[in-house]
């Protein structure tokens, strides 16, 4: 069997921090609905957060709040109509809400650059996967957020793995 | 030559060995660098390259001594704070001193470098296991009435594993 031929771009959304930028890879989801079209609901007040959306319940992370913890300080969320990033998982689909304005974008594949060795596993259990540098002088983290497990309390972003 | 040979050779030779005698170098060569006002010493072969005025980019889930990633090239490198690490205080630094390593990417920041001595090898002493202080240092040398610490760059990145496991 012949093998697939690896893309020269990867196609991500990407979302300006501030000093940093967040890149998720597009093909990491198989959906994305606008807020209005969801409905965020919490089973008890600390409990994760799931979101009703294309009439399917789904374990919610809230994208703000594991941004700001990761890489504060951020610029504030700027979006008042959130996006709802629908991921397939084995174990059920998780809903990443993103309250900040973000554009699909294609990048190069030669440019992005695994971490040192030394800190990789570390970061990848924290969905830091892989980055690149923007005109060499600022830092794009490409985020594989089928790592981040839905947290107690704040919606998200505690890792499968501390 | 046999073994016999050599046996006869090495039994013939001074009590440390069987070339030392001969080959041992009266000087060693170490790189002199300083952070913030402390001084240390590597190795010369321990560094590939120095690079000046990268921006530290800070990374997450890391200890408070990695100060982020520079882009060196193209490709990321773990930058330490060597004063952290010695003093536990942060000292900012525009030099990087990119380790010559075969498995990972790393550099320790820099304030000065100051030369490549040769230092006389009865100017090198080895630290005492319990001299805890030095956990991160595998001898010392005294140039110009200074003690200045060698680093182990490997007991540094122990350090790490140890610290991200």
């Amino acid at each position: 069997m012949p093998k697939a031929s690896v893309p020269k771009v990867l196609s991500v959304f990407h979302f300006d921090l501030g000093t940093m930028d967040i890149l998720l890879a597009a093909s990491d989801f198989y959906a994305a609905a606008a807020g209005s079209d969801c409905r965020l609901e919490t089973e008890s007040p600390l409990g994760p957060r799931r979101l009703i959306a294309k009439g399917r319940s789904h374990d919610c992370v809230l994208l703000e709040p594991l941004f700001d913890r990761l890489f504060s300080p951020i610029l504030p969320a700027d979006c008042p109509e959130p996006t709802a990033f629908l991921m397939r998982r084995p174990e059920g689909g998780r809903a990443f809400l993103a309250a900040r304005s973000f554009e699909k974008i294609s990048l190069p594949l030669a440019e992005f650059r695994l971490f040192p060795r030394g800190l990789r596993a570390r970061l990848a259990a924290r969905g830091l996967a892989a980055l690149r540098f923007e005109g060499g002088k600022r830092m794009q983290v490409l985020m594989n957020l089928g790592v981040v497990e839905p947290g107690a309390g704040d919606g998200g972003a505690a890792s499968r793995s501390s | 030559m046999t073994s016999d040979e050599l046996t006869k050779a090495l039994e013939d030779q001074p009590e440390e060995g069987f070339d030392k005698g001969e080959t041992r170098a009266e000087t060693e060569g170490f790189f002199i660098f300083s952070v913030g006002e402390s001084r240390y010493a590597l190795p010369p072969a321990a560094i590939r390259e120095i690079v000046a005025d990268l921006e530290v980019f800070p990374l997450p889930a890391c200890p408070p001594y990695v100060s982020g990633l520079i882009n060196c090239h193209g490709k990321p490198h773990t930058v330490f704070d060597l004063k952290v690490l010695f003093e536990n205080e942060r000292q900012p630094t525009s030099k990087f001193l990119i380790l010559n390593l075969e498995d990972d990417d790393a550099a320790f920041g820099c304030t000065e470098v100051i030369e490549i001595a040769e230092v006389p090898r009865s100017a090198v002493s080895a630290f005492s296991e319990s001299d805890a202080e030095n956990r991160f240092c595998s001898e010392t040398i005294s140039l110009e009435g200074r003690r200045i610490p060698v680093l182990s760059v490997g007991v540094i990145r122990r350090q790490l594993e140890n610290d991200l496991a």
